[in-house]
């Protein structure tokens, strides 16, 4: 399976979006994202363990005993991990505190097993690599648009920056937890709209001209 | 416009003697944030319905009333219309419309404001009376009140006089404070078949056993009448834990499901960071209700299953 | 060992861990699985009995080999990497052991094993029992508790997801969206217990 990086780059933001389309990953973030800086440093971090764990498992692929595979994916992934743990304890310690045992739980991100196993374990290192960093992205594009309503509603402000009128109230339940969820599900449903939508118009095209069918994005794999 | 749903008509005759009450009580006020709750919790459902081409069910206006009866008399008009809006859409339109809610619409839509604006919902009280001119304002920006509902009173050990408590004679949101009507309301429903008497029970009975037992075990401010009497603990027990969509079907998970509402609003109350824990207990109980019918069906099952094999074993 | 560990009522620790503060609900743990799982109600009871036995054990362990183990020998930085080692071992030892004791128990349990190994809630439960600095009773009690939440909110929903499987919800929506929402209505009835009882 060969695939063009431009094609890889959409499919990740948005065909097959890890958090909106293969609904992966979510556990380890949607916890930071009542605030925007915080979730931008997470699923930053989560793009570079997605990365360099593609592109190490790749260069690796053919060295691994099936049966040893899983552990061996999770340990890179952890190596990865403490090197983010430990960059952010020197260079932002008043994230690192927030973030609390959250940048830990980077490892069980099922994004990164999802792509080492669908991706990397069939690709050369570094369109794997590519593949991990777009899919980190494609998380983080998601992501920060919910931290985006939360904080803006939850405190009137954006990266910390008062943006509310003066009046404002603001919505408490946007910093609890049920807010997360709730809107995580209106995005998923807006983007699952569109593309139906999309799709139906292709396929009225497609039977109007008669013309060959777009070729589909790489199945969604489950970790 | 409407479905016909005779049910919900039933509930919604039960409920205007508690209309006339709260008109009574904070007048204008109530009516205005009636208005609002109605045009906002209809709007959505309309919206959404006609999309599908179904119709506007009448249990939405059941929704709304109970919603606009659960809110303090002075709270924002635009907060009135944040709330049911959300409940009509997330808790009932997004799962399929009507009967397929898993989750009470105005208990959803009050609990989203609630959380969100515990600040300026917790100091909207107004006191009762003269239709609405006890406020001294009919309807335009109310001044601040620093009246206590009898529930915060309980909370800081004052005492309340049960005979008032009765008769509605206290602050309180618009619609939670006539006991005497709810009591009605209550027989009359169960009378009517329009709702289950074993949940209104059952959630009488946990949180008046919860009660007792905190006070036992040394709770002071938990009194067992007071806590069925203060706050909304009647009005969700007869007209939110009864709601036939969103509470269990068996008997058994009925109890289970009513005892439970009733223990934990109790528990919420006393304990907790928020005044009132109704409107939490009845979304734990939807919560549960699923898995409470399950296990009933299981049990049942299985006790079939028994009765069989020993059936089988004798013949 | 010359810190000091957050010491706590027990009791009321195993309280919070289930329902103030529970790993799912609040702390958005564990929700791959739970998301494709919690499907089937039988096997969301398997799986929720097994996190849960794993998750008590891996934190006794974990705990064992944090404080005896890796600071002492000032290692605390490749805590993260001995974790899954701990997790993988157990979940490993656990499989064999249910499959000589009971193979009735192994079909009902043991299958779920392996999923368990990157169940982001097990790890979770032992960073938090790390960064809050439980002691070694307190971090058993807190991870039985957290294993425990975790069953009966997957419960609560397979069983939520058993009604309304025909429901007319809107494409969009179906499955993984629904089952969000639902999850979030779940949580915003267990605010109602903050402020109860604080774990930290």
């Amino acid at each position: 399976m060969s695939a063009k990086p431009g094609k890889i780059f959409i499919d990740n933001l948005w065909f097959n979006n890890p958090v909106l389309i293969q609904v992966l990953g979510i556990c380890s973030t949607l916890a930071v994202t009542n605030n925007v800086r915080n979730t931008l440093v997470m699923t930053v971090g989560v793009s570079l363990a997605t990365a360099f764990s593609s592109w190490t498992l790749s260069l690796m692929k053919d060295l691994i005993p099936r049966k040893v595979r899983m552990i061996v994916q999770v340990l890179v992934i952890s190596f990865y991990v403490i090197l983010i743990d430990i960059l952010l304890r020197a260079y932002l310690p008043d994230a690192s505190r927030q973030l609390g045992p959250y940048v830990g739980l980077i490892i069980t991100n099922c994004i990164i097993m999802g792509r080492a196993e669908a991706f990397a374990a069939a690709n050369k290192p570094l369109i794997s690599f590519w593949d991990g960093l777009t899919s980190g992205i494609g998380y983080m594009a998601v992501l920060v648009a919910i931290a985006l309503v939360r904080e803006l509603l939850g405190f009137g402000s954006v990266l910390g920056f008062r943006v509310m009128p003066e009046g404002f109230v603001p919505w408490t339940i946007m910093i609890t937890a049920p807010s997360a969820f709730f809107l995580v599900a209106m995005v998923m449903w807006l983007a699952r709209n569109l593309q139906a939508r999309r799709e139906a118009a292709a396929k009225a095209a497609k039977a109007a001209k008669a013309a060959p069918k777009p070729a589909a994005g790489p199945s969604p794999a489950k970790a | 416009m409407f479905q016909k749903q005779p049910m919900m008509r039933k509930v919604l005759w039960a409920l205007a003697p508690i209309g006339l009450y709260s008109i009574w009580a904070y007048g204008l006020r109530a009516l205005a944030v009636a208005a609002v709750t109605f045009a906002v919790g209809v709007g959505v459902e309309w919206l959404f319905e006609r999309k599908k081409g179904g119709k506007t069910s009448e249990a939405v206006l059941v929704s709304c009333a109970l919603y606009a009866l659960s809110m303090p008399p002075a709270v924002p008009l635009w907060i009135v219309a944040l709330g049911i809006a959300f409940g009509v859409f997330m808790a009932k339109e997004v799962y399929g419309g009507f009967g397929r809610n898993v989750f009470n619409v105005a208990i959803a839509g009050r609990l989203f404001v609630y959380i969100s604006f515990a600040g300026a919902l917790g100091g909207a009280w107004l006191p009762h009376g003269g239709f609405g001119m006890a406020a001294g304002s009919l309807l335009g920006p109310v001044d601040a009140y620093s009246g206590a509902t009898p529930l915060e009173l309980m909370r800081t050990g004052g005492s309340v006089p049960i005979l008032d408590l009765l008769l509605g004679l206290r602050d309180g949101t618009i619609g939670e404070a006539p006991i005497v009507l709810i009591l009605a309301a209550a027989v009359y429903m169960a009378a009517t078949k329009t709702a289950n008497w074993k949940l209104m029970v059952a959630t009488a009975a946990g949180g008046l056993a919860t009660a007792g037992g905190l006070l036992l075990a040394g709770v002071a401010k938990a009194l067992p009448l007071e806590s069925l009497l203060a706050g909304s603990f009647l009005f969700v027990a007869v007209f939110m834990s009864t709601d036939p969509v969103t509470a269990p079907k068996k008997a058994p998970a009925q109890w289970a499901y009513g005892l439970l509402i009733g223990a934990v609003a109790v528990i919420i109350r006393t304990f907790s960071l928020f005044p009132e824990g109704t409107s939490f207990a009845i979304l734990i109980g939807n919560s549960f209700a699923s898995l409470f019918d399950r296990m009933a069906a299981d049990a049942a099952a299985r006790k079939k299953a028994r009765l069989a094999g020993a059936a089988g074993g004798a013949a | 060992m010359d810190f000091e560990f957050f010491t706590m009522n027990p009791i009321a620790l195993f309280f919070a861990s289930i329902f103030t503060s529970n790993i799912l609900m609040s702390n958005f743990l564990g929700m791959c699985s739970f998301i494709s799982v919690s499907k089937d109600y039988k096997s969301s009871f398997g799986l929720g009995l097994a996190v849960t036995v794993v998750m008590t054990i891996t934190a006794a362990v974990s705990w064992v080999v944090l404080y005896y183990i890796l600071v002492p020998l000032g290692l605390e930085y490749l805590s993260f990497i001995v974790f899954i080692i701990v997790i993988a071992a157990v979940v490993q030892i656990l499989e064999m052991v249910i499959d000589r004791a009971s193979p009735a128990l192994y079909l009902s349990l043991g299958i779920f094993l392996p999923l368990i190994t990157v169940n982001c809630a097990i790890l979770g439960a032992i960073l938090f029992m790390q960064i809050r600095r439980y002691g070694f009773i307190e971090s058993t009690v807190f991870a039985a508790g957290s294993g425990l939440g975790w069953w009966l909110a997957i419960m609560l929903l397979a069983a939520i997801r058993g009604r309304i499987e025909n429901n007319p919800v809107p494409a969009g929506l179906k499955g993984a969206g629904i089952t969000m929402i639902t999850i979030g209505f779940m949580a915003m009835g267990f605010i109602g217990f903050s402020g109860m009882i604080a774990v930290q």
